[in-house]
C-alpha cells in the first residue's frame, strides 16, 4: 500500500528557541518497519531538493520507549530542549493490547535566518507490549547507522532496553526516579555490568555545575592541600533527590580516594570524613547546597541562589593562643538551566562521554553500603 | 578510581569539562566603544549565563566618557539587552551588573591609572585573594602603546601574586615598520607570554574546524600537497559597503582590513604542517613557517600577482547603491581599495608551484567566506569526447558551514556522458548546541592563559612581511583602483593574475 503523505508547512510555528519551524508529516497504520524506512528516505529526498541540495550532518539517534497514555509529558520535555534536539528520535508508544504497528514520521526543519537549516526527524511508533522483546527488529531500520544511539525508557520498560541493547550504546536514565534511591543506583550499575551499556544519568547531570564550581574553587594550588584534609561534608538536597546527593558524594570520594569500612568513611590518609545529607526544599530537583569543612577549620559552601550559586568561605588563622577567622560571601554567576537544560545536557553527553560517572556511582554505592 | 592529591594536579578537575578560568578582573579600555557594546559586553553576559566566568570576577570599564559606576552599568545593560545572542535572565543580569564598575579618564593620562590601581586593589581585598588581571585594549590603535606604557609606569603590568595579561585588538600596525615598533613598545613593558593579540576569526568554531577536518580525517591529508592539488582559492566577500566605517576604512583598505590578518590565518590553517602537539606555541610555530615560506612579492611585478579594485555604483538585492567615492566621509581623492585579489606561493616541499589565490571585496554580489581546493585533473581521460572537470573540495565558513566535494558522475542514459555533481555536507548543524560567539571563547582563553588562538609577535611580523611589498607598490602608484559595479564579483581585471587553466570560482 502506498504511504499516505501529508505536508504541513507551518512556517509561523516557533520552537522554544524562538525560531520558525516547518513540519513535513507521513503516517500509516498497519505498517511494517521497511515501509517506514522507505517513507523516511522519500521525505529526505524531498527535503534535499527543497534545501538546495544540502543534507544536514547527523550526530545522534534517540530511541524513547514510553507508556502510550503518558506520551505527552515526555514529548513536552523533548520539545523543550530546542536546539539540543537529537537528529532523529524514535518515540515508541507502548499500548497494552494492539494488533499491528502504526507509524508517523515528522521532519521538523528549523529556519535560523541563515542558509543553515537544522533538521530533526521524529518517528512515532505505536506498538503492543508483546512487541517489546523484539523491539530491536522493529526499530533497527529506523535508526541511522554510524552515529550514536541513546536509549531512554522513562516509564521503566527495562525489557525494551534489553532488547535494544545491541542497537544503542548508551542509556539515558534518572536514577532518582526509583522508589528507593539505592535501587536507582543499583539499577544503573546493573545496566553497566550486565549489558555493557554506558549511562547518562539525569541525577548526575543535575549536579554538574556544582562539581565544576567545587573543582574550580580548589583549583588554585594553595587551596589544593585542603582536599587532603576534609573532615566533614554536608550535602543539602531537594526532598526526593537523595540519589543526586549520593552521586555527588560518590564523585568526591572517588576523586579523593575515600574508603568505606565498618560504617565509617576514611580519606586516603585514614582520617575519618563525616558525611551528612539533609533535605532542603528549594523547589528544584537536585542539590540545594554543599558545605566542605577541612580539619584546619576552613569552610567552603555553595547554595542555590538568585542568579547563580551563593558561595561562602571561612578561613581560620591561628597563632600562639589566638584564633581569628574571616568570612566572605559572593555569588558565582550562572543561570538555572531547568529540567529542559538538564535533558539537553544529557543528549550532548552521549557525544562527549563522561568518564567520571562510573567511579562516582561505584563509590556512592560503597559509601551507602556502610551507612 | 582514586587520584593522588599533589600540588600539580587538581583531582576534582579530572573528567570534568573545562573548568571556569581562574578568578580574574577584566579591565576594558574603550569600555564604552562600539566593539564593547556589540561584542565584548554581550559575550561576558553570555559567559555569566553559562556559568563560565571565573568564581570571583570583576569588570572595570575605562573610557573618557563622563560616567560613574551606575551610568556605566546602565550602558552595559542596554548593550547586553540589544546584542546578546540569547534572551537575558533577569537574575543573572542583576548579579552580573553588580560586578561592573567604571573609571573615567584619558588613556594617556596618569589620573585614570591612579584611580584604576586602588580599584583593582579593592577588588582583590573584597575577594580575599590576588585576582588575575586581564587588560583588554579595545581602543583606537594609537592608544595601544601609551596604555601599555602607562600600565608599566603605574606598576600594573606585572606582579608576583597573580598573572597579568593584555589583550590587544586589531589592527596591530598598518605596516611592517609600525608592527615592529609596536611590538618593541609592547615587549618593552610586557613579556610575550602576557600578550594576546586578537584576531577574532581564530575564535570562530568554523576556522578551528579546519584543523579538525585536516588533521582528524585520513580522507584529506594524503591529497594535501602539490602532487594532487592544482590551486587554492580563499574568498571573503561582503555585500555591504563601508557604511559608517568610512573614516577608519579609508585609511585601512581591504588589504589591511581582511587580508593581512583573517585571510592569511585561513591560508596558514590550510597550508600548515601538522603541529607536534596542539599547544599554543607548536601551532603558532607551524603557522609562522608557512608565512615565512610565502615567496616575497617583487613590487616591480605587482601587476602579475595583485589586483586592487573599488566598487562603483551598482545594485545589491534589487536596490541601487552608491559607489565607494559617493559614500559619506570618503575623500574625493581616495585611492583606497575595497577589493583585493592576490596570487601567493608557499615555497615548501609540500606546496611548491601551487598558487594560493586570495580574494576579498566589499559590495560584491553576496556574503561568503570559503576555501576552495582544486585537485589536479585525472592523468588520463578515458571518456572520449567528454570533458572531465577536476575535483574540488570547498570548505564554506560563512554564511553556512559546510563541506562540498565536486565529483564527476555519469548522466543517466545510454551514452557515457559525464557531468559535475556536488556532494554537500552541512556539518554546522550536526552538533547539539549553538556555537559560542568568537569573543566568548577568546576572552576565556585569555583569562585561562591559553594563547593558541592569538597571534604571536613573530607571526604578526611575518604577516606584514608578506603585505609590505604590496603596500609599497600600491603606494608608488598614482592610479585609481580598478572599478567594479557594486553587486558583481569584483573587477574583471582580477583574471589577470590567474595562471593558465585556473579560473575564479563563481561567487
Amino acid at each position: 500500500m502506498a504511504p499516505e503523505r501529508t505536508d504541513t508547512a507551518r512556517p509561523g510555528v516557533s520552537n522554544p528557541d524562538g525560531l520558525a519551524v516547518e513540519h513535513t508529516v507521513w503516517q500509516q497504520d498497519d505498517v511494517d518497519p521497511g515501509a517506514v524506512e522507505e517513507a523516511m528516505l522519500a521525505l529526505e529526498r524531498e527535503r534535499f531538493h527543497r534545501a538546495g541540495g544540502k543534507l544536514p550532518a547527523r550526530a545522534l539517534n534517540l530511541v524513547v520507549v514510553v507508556d502510550a497514555d503518558y506520551t505527552g509529558e515526555i514529548v513536552r520535555r523533548l520539545d523543550a530542549v530546542g536546539r539540543n534536539a537529537p537528529s532523529r528520535t524514535v518515540l515508541v508508544r507502548v499500548h497494552g493490547r494492539r494488533k499491528g504497528l502504526s507509524a508517523r514520521v515528522t521532519i521538523a526543519t528549523v529556519h535560523e535566518g541563515t542558509p543553515d537549516e537544522a533538521s530533526t526527524e521524529l518517528v512515532t511508533l505505536d506498538v503492543a507490549e508483546r512487541h517489546l522483546t523484539r523491539l530491536d527488529s522493529i526499530v533497527d531500520p529506523m535508526v541511522m547507522t554510524d552515529v550514536p544511539t541513546l536509549l531512554w525508557a522513562p516509564h521503566g520498560h527495562v525489557v525494551a532496553l534489553e532488547s535494544l541493547g545491541a542497537l544503542g550504546q548508551t542509556v539515558l536514565l534518572d536514577s532518582g526516579d526509583a522508589a528507593e534511591f539505592t535501587a536507582g543506583l543499583d539499577g544503573a550499575q546493573r545496566l553497566i555490568d550486565d549489558h555493557g551499556l554506558s549511562i547518562v544519568d539525569l541525577s548526575w547531570l543535575r549536579a554538574t555545575p556544582w562539581r565544576l564550581r567545587l573543582a574550580a574553587h580548589y583549583e588554585p594550588a594553595q587551596r589544593r592541600a585542603e582536599l587532603r584534609s576534609i573532615a566533614d561534608v554536608q550535602v543539602r538536597h531537594q526532598p526526593g533527590s537523595e540519589t543526586a546527593a549520593w552521586l555527588f558524594l560518590g564523585w568526591l570520594g572517588d576523586r579523593l580516594g575515600w574508603t568505606a569500612e565498618l560504617g565509617r568513611t576514611r580519606d586516603a590518609s585514614g582520617a575519618e570524613v563525616a558525611l551528612r545529607l539533609s533535605p532542603a526544599d528549594v523547589g528544584v530537583q537536585g542539590l540545594a547546597g554543599a558545605t566542605i569543612t577541612s580539619r584546619d577549620g576552613a569552610v567552603f559552601s555553595l547554595d542555590r541562589n538568585r542568579g547563580g550559586l551563593r558561595a561562602s568561605r571561612t578561613d581560620v588563622y591561628s597563632s600562639v593562643g589566638e584564633h581569628t577567622s574571616t568570612e566572605r560571601h559572593w555569588t558565582v554567576l550562572g543561570a538555572s538551566r531547568g529540567e529542559a537544560g538538564v535533558l539537553g545536557r544529557a543528549l550532548r553527553r552521549t557525544l562527549v562521554p563522561d568518564d567520571g560517572y562510573i567511579g562516582a556511582l561505584a563509590t556512592a554505592r560503597r559509601l551507602l553500603s556502610c551507612t | 578510581m582514586s587520584t593522588e592529591i599533589t600540588q600539580d594536579a587538581n583531582p576534582l578537575g579530572e573528567g570534568l569539562d573545562q573548568l571556569p578560568p581562574p578568578s580574574s578582573v577584566l579591565v576594558i579600555f574603550g569600555g564604552t566603544g562600539n566593539l564593547s557594546k556589540l561584542k565584548l559586553l554581550p559575550a561576558l553576559y553570555n559567559l555569566a549565563h553559562d556559568g563560565a566566568l571565573p568564581e570571583r570576577f570583576g569588570l572595570v570599564g575605562v573610557a573618557m566618557d563622563d560616567l560613574d559606576d551606575e551610568g556605566y552599568r546602565a550602558l552595559v545593560e542596554e548593550a547586553i539587552r540589544e546584542h546578546s545572542r540569547r534572551p537575558c535572565d533577569e537574575l543573572v543580569m542583576e548579579t552580573f551588573l553588580s560586578t561592573v564598575s567604571f573609571v573615567s579618564g584619558g588613556f594617556e593620562e596618569d589620573a585614570a591609572y591612579s584611580e584604576l590601581a586602588p580599584r583593582l586593589k579593592a577588588l582583590d581585598d573584597r575577594a580575599g585573594q590576588a585576582l588575575n588581571r586581564v587588560f583588554y585594549l579595545s581602543t583606537a590603535p594609537r592608544f595601544f602603546g601609551p596604555i601599555i606604557e602607562q600600565l608599566g609606569a603605574h606598576g600594573l603590568s606585572d606582579r608576583a601574586e597573580s598573572d597579568v595579561r593584555v589583550i590587544i585588538e586589531k589592527p596591530f600596525g598598518t605596516t611592517k615598520a609600525e608592527a615592529l615598533a609596536l611590538n618593541a613598545r609592547v615587549l618593552g613593558v610586557l613579556r610575550e607570554d602576557q600578550v594576546y593579540r586578537i584576531d577574532h576569526y581564530l575564535g570562530k568554531e568554523t576556522v578551528q574546524n579546519l584543523l579538525a577536518l585536516r588533521f582528524a580525517n585520513g580522507l584529506f591529508e594524503p591529497l594535501w600537497n602539490r602532487n594532487h592539488i592544482q590551486s587554492v582559492q580563499i574568498t571573503a566577500g561582503e555585500s555591504v559597503g563601508v557604511g559608517g566605517r568610512a573614516g577608519y576604512y579609508d585609511t585601512s583598505g581591504a588589504l589591511r582590513d581582511l587580508v593581512q590578518n583573517h585571510l592569511l590565518q585561513l591560508l596558514c590553517n590550510l597550508a600548515m604542517e601538522p603541529p607536534t602537539t596542539f599547544t599554543a606555541d607548536d601551532i603558532r610555530t607551524e603557522k609562522v613557517k608557512v608565512l615565512r615560506a610565502i615567496t616575497p612579492i617583487d613590487p616591480d611585478r605587482i601587476e602579475e600577482v595583485a589586483v586592487r579594485g573599488r566598487y562603483g555604483p551598482g545594485s545589491i538585492g534589487g536596490e541601487d547603491v552608491h559607489g565607494y567615492l559617493e559614500e559619506p566621509d570618503v575623500p574625493e581623492s581616495s585611492t583606497t581599495e575595497t577589493f583585493v585579489a592576490l596570487r601567493l606561493e608557499v615555497d615548501t616541499w609540500r606546496w611548491a608551484g601551487v598558487p594560493f589565490y586570495i580574494r576579498t571585496g566589499k559590495r560584491i554580489s553576496r556574503k561568503l567566506t570559503e576555501i576552495a581546493v582544486t585537485l589536479r585533473p585525472v592523468p588520463h581521460n578515458a571518456f572520449d569526447g567528454t570533458t572531465v572537470e577536476p575535483n574540488q573540495i570547498v570548505f564554506s565558513i560563512q554564511p553556512d558551514e559546510h563541506v562540498s566535494i565536486k565529483l564527476a558522475a555519469k548522466v543517466p542514459g545510454s551514452g557515457m556522458n559525464l557531468r559535475p555533481v556536488t556532494m554537500d555536507f552541512s556539518y554546522g548543524t550536526a552538533f547539539l548546541s549553538a556555537s559560542p560567539e568568537a569573543y566568548e571563547r577568546l576572552v576565556t582563553d585569555a583569562m585561562r592563559g591559553d594563547a593558541t588562538l592569538f597571534t604571536r609577535a613573530d607571526e604578526v611580523e611575518a604577516q606584514w612581511t608578506v603585505m609590505d611589498p604590496i603596500l609599497t607598490a600600491w603606494g608608488r602608484s598614482s592610479g585609481a583602483p580598478d572599478e567594479y559595479p557594486a553587486g558583481t564579483a569584483g573587477p574583471k581585471t582580477a583574471r589577470r593574475i590567474l595562471l593558465p587553466g585556473d579560473r575564479w570560482r563563481a561567487i
